[in-house]
């Protein structure tokens, strides 16, 4: 048996889902957190049921990914019970969607979710009332507090019914559909959709044309639009039987802030770089105190037990790794991620995103693909699956240019680690201003030639919410064992292949061989050149090779201040890392990867160059 | 006389017939056209003359079946117009009016038909409930002027307050933030769709919430706030409520 979660964007369908089937997917509070389809399964009276996690989307005859990957399904019967979430504070609207999945026929529960946030607003839902109407089960629940969702399950598989509410359309409308259907084997939904000009079986789509212009002709309004305007007018009059809103003092409205010019925008820059710094200033405090800890008690006992010189190199090249591993991820890393995962979940991404409006038009996108710019902060992995949000190719064409170049967590620990700390915390800064400066000439060069389609924004702000510390702890955290799940084993083997490598003299003979570019070109020793190489298996990989290739933890002993700056800044720019290339060819296509990769790769070296020739 | 002066003369007789239900003088017609009343009674007497009213023993004026007729023809010319430039072009009411009636009487019948149709599709769009009435309703109370000299200023300035019109039809990024609007449609098709699952469709009331110096909005539909790109807002024709 399979369950599917549907509702409109940001009603809290993966919370839900998590909850239901333990599983950790991505929660946020921003619309199209989820892009694809999760799928889990849950046990209930020893009996296993599949359970998915659908895109958020507001219709079903829509022509984007999600509202056709969710129409498919209902279309082809793959769902055997729908879990239709709607958000109580704004019923009328989710009723919309309800009433068009209702159509299908499919055993039903309504889950009002957000119940508590209706509450705050004075508004409260007859759900006894509104089950009535509607002829199936409604639950209230507040899946933010875990109230109520326990009895999903049972009230689902208990009491699923199909729905008996029916719009009614307007009688041309309705004799049209009988007509549809009475000559062509299709289901009401089907033959509706038909009439809205969507569907597969182009003889149906002919002959439903033909009818959809005698009744444009008449109304002078396309079938589509009657059609929505009585779904939206029999939601209306619904919502209007079940909501009754005692008028509360309305609190002070934060958005009267956030969403003006003034003080919005500073507010947000503040945001942005306050971030910045206290990251910065946090995980080098922790970096210090973790790294003391491993030479102190760790690398120094290691040194003096003098242990044949192949196991030494293995054994000092394992702690290394593990050294970098957790000297980079809790200080930069976690703490990143704890900020980005608060970010996500005041709702606060879609007020940057609506200030941000403008200036991403000069960009060649538009407000929203803010949104993968800020996730890049945090990992580029997430943020070039986020991409999906922006409606057209040539917006996400240029947006994965310009997110791979956002300098993610690990860059910041180059960063953080090379410069703010041998540097200097302005000099560091600085990256980011060039790192800044570049993905906007970038991305007005790119906006010029890009050819493709402009589509404005229309987007749905998200409530603001005190982010919960649980959930953004839990979230973090779950972001952060990824990190040492994958890229620790990875960092340690790394490592230790580096050391061996060294050992045998390989390492030299590369070493050797890129010595000239890396000295006359970049300026830099030849080793940081090849420590820049292993950046692209994973950014922070590159401070730990050159760790390991100076011989150092004390960069500043052997690089001028220049060097560590230039260094840093090549491999923060410089071809996005392996996993980044994986998922963007996955999303994109093999030509923007190769575009991409090269781009960045010239540009690092570009700047590498251009900063050795201006201070030799 | 020219054809037009007839026309005027029994377009306000008209006028004059529907508003008061009663048989206007020579003296009202004159004061409605502006016009000496000498000039207007023998003009009228002129129309008597040419078999388009009568007189009756009290001066009151009623129209014969040939001169209803024609008044008739030039009223719905003038409505139609006075419609088209002011809710669809968006000319102010007067200014509106006053050019119908300049209109009113070279406009062939072919050109007005096509407008009226075009009229009544935009009103059609206007609400969910009322299809195919047409967006003006014809002025019940409201007497087509001529220019007016002796209208003083302030009145020229208030324009959009009178009762039964007052109808102002703009883009969403001429609104002001804060008042109920009323969507009286959208223009742009590619982004129809998306405004319509989120209940931007004509008749609904919206409130805009914000508007940055750029035109990018925050429009309130349904309780929900939606962010609106400026070439999107731009689409959106609104009406103060």
């Amino acid at each position: 048996m399979k369950i599917g979660l549907i509702g409109n964007p940001n009603v809290g369908k993966s919370l839900i889902f998590n909850q239901l089937t333990g599983l950790g997917v991505e929660v946020s509070n921003y619309p199209g957190t989820t892009v694809g389809l999760e799928k889990g399964h849950v046990c209930y009276q020893r009996e296993k049921f599949g359970i998915c996690d659908l895109p958020g989307i507001y219709s079903l005859d829509g022509d984007s990914d999600e509202e056709k990957l969710v129409n498919g399904m209902l279309e082809r019967h793959e769902l055997d019970l729908v879990i239709a979430i709607l958000d109580a504070v704004h019923l009328e609207r989710n009723l919309y969607l309800f009433l068009q999945v209702a159509e299908y026929g499919l055993p039903l529960l309504v889950v009002l979710n957000m119940a508590d946030e209706a509450e705050k607003f004075g508004i409260s839902v007859d759900s006894t009332e509104l089950s009535k109407i509607l002829g199936c089960p409604v639950i209230m629940t507040a899946a933010i507090h875990g109230r109520g969702t326990g009895q999903i399950l049972p009230s689902a598989l208990s009491s699923a019914c199909p729905a008996t509410v029916a719009v009614a359309y307007d009688h041309h409308i309705e004799a049209a559909v009988t007509s549809i259907m009475g000559n062509f084997p299709v289901s009401r939904p089907v033959a509706i959709l038909s009439l809205e000009g969507i569907g597969a079986d182009q003889e149906m789509l002919d002959s439903s044309a033909a009818i959809a212009g005698e009744i444009e002709n008449r109304h002078k309004m396309s079938p589509r639009q009657i059609i929505s305007a009585n779904r939206h007018h029999f939601a209306e009059q619904l919502a209007d039987r079940v909501i009754t809103t005692r008028q509360k003092k309305p609190a002070f409205d934060l958005d009267r802030l956030l969403t003006k010019s003034i003080p919005g925008i500073p507010i947000m820059a503040a945001i942005l770089i306050g971030i910045l710094i206290v990251v910065f200033t946090i995980g080098s405090w922790l970096e210090r105190i973790i790294v003391a800890f491993f030479t102190t008690y760790l690398v120094a006992p290691l040194l003096s037990l003098s242990l044949p010189p192949l196991l030494q190199q293995v054994s000092i090249s394992v702690l290394l790794g593990l050294q970098a591993g957790i000297g980079i991820a809790f200080p930069f890393i976690f703490t990143f991620y704890i900020f980005i995962s608060i970010l996500e979940d005041s709702g606060y991404l879609t007020r940057a995103a609506f200030l941000a409006d403008q200036a991403m038009h000069r960009i060649g996108m538009h407000g929203q693909a803010i949104i993968p710019l800020i996730l890049g902060f945090g990992c580029t992995v997430p943020a070039v699956m986020s991409i999906r949000l922006l409606a057209s190719r040539r917006e996400r064409f240029i947006a994965s240019f310009l997110v791979t170049m956002i300098p993610c967590s690990a860059r910041t620990v180059i960063i953080a680690g090379v410069v703010a700390t041998f540097v200097g915390i302005w000099w560091a800064l600085s990256i980011y201003l060039i790192v800044f400066i570049l993905v906007v000439l970038t991305g007005l060069f790119l906006s010029r030639i890009t050819p493709g389609e402009r589509f404005g924004m229309i987007m749905e702000m998200a409530p603001l919410r005190a982010p919960q510390a649980g959930n953004v702890v839990k979230k973090s955290w779950r972001k952060i064992s990824e990190f040492l799940i994958i890229a620790m084993p990875l960092l340690i083997l790394s490592s230790v292949i580096l050391g061996l490598l060294q050992y045998y003299g390989i390492i030299t003979a590369f070493t050797n061989f890129i010595a000239p570019f890396s000295t006359m070109v970049l300026g830099l020793p030849a080793y940081a050149t090849t420590a820049l190489m292993f950046g692209i298996l994973r950014k922070e990989m590159a401070l730990g090779a050159l760790v390991v290739l100076a011989g150092t933890p004390a960069l500043n002993t052997v690089m001028t201040q220049v060097q560590l700056y230039t260094w840093a800044i090549i491999s923060v720019l410089f071809v996005p890392c392996i996993s980044t290339i994986a998922v963007l060819y996955r999303q994109m296509g093999l030509k923007t990867v190769v575009l991409v990769t090269t781009y960045t790769l010239i540009l690092g070296l570009a700047i590498g160059a251009g900063i050795h020739l201006a201070f030799p | 006389m020219e054809s037009s002066e007839r026309e005027d003369y029994l377009e306000a007789v008209l006028v004059r017939h529907l508003a008061a239900q009663a048989t206007p003088s020579a003296k009202d017609v004159a004061e409605d056209l502006s016009i000496g009343e000498d000039t207007a009674s023998a003009d009228l007497k002129s129309l008597e003359n040419q078999g388009d009213l009568v007189f009756d023993e009290k001066g009151a004026i009623s129209l014969t079946v040939q001169g209803h007729s024609t008044a008739e023809r030039v009223l719905k010319k003038h409505r139609v117009l006075q419609c088209f430039l002011g809710e669809i072009l968006g000319m102010e009411e007067r200014a509106a009016s006053d050019e119908a009636c300049v209109l009113e009487h070279s406009i062939s019948d072919s050109a007005i038909n096509r407008i009226g149709s075009y009229v009544n599709k935009a009103g059609s769009r206007r609400s969910r409930h009322r299809m195919n009435t047409p967006l003006c309703q014809p002025m019940n109370n409201s007497t087509p002027k001529p220019p007016d000299p002796g209208i003083t200023p302030g009145e020229k300035k208030a324009p959009h307050v009178g009762p039964s019109t007052g109808l102002t039809f703009r883009s969403l990024i001429d609104a002001t933030e804060s008042i109920p609007l009323t969507v009286m449609g959208i223009t742009g098709g590619e982004y129809l769709h998306r405004l319509i699952d989120l209940g931007v469709i004509p008749g609904e009331v919206v409130i805009l919430k914000r508007k940055l110096h750029n035109n990018a909005v925050v429009l309130q539909v349904k309780e929900c706030d939606i962010a609106l790109s400026p070439e999107i807002a731009g689409t959106i024709l609104v009406e103060k409520m």
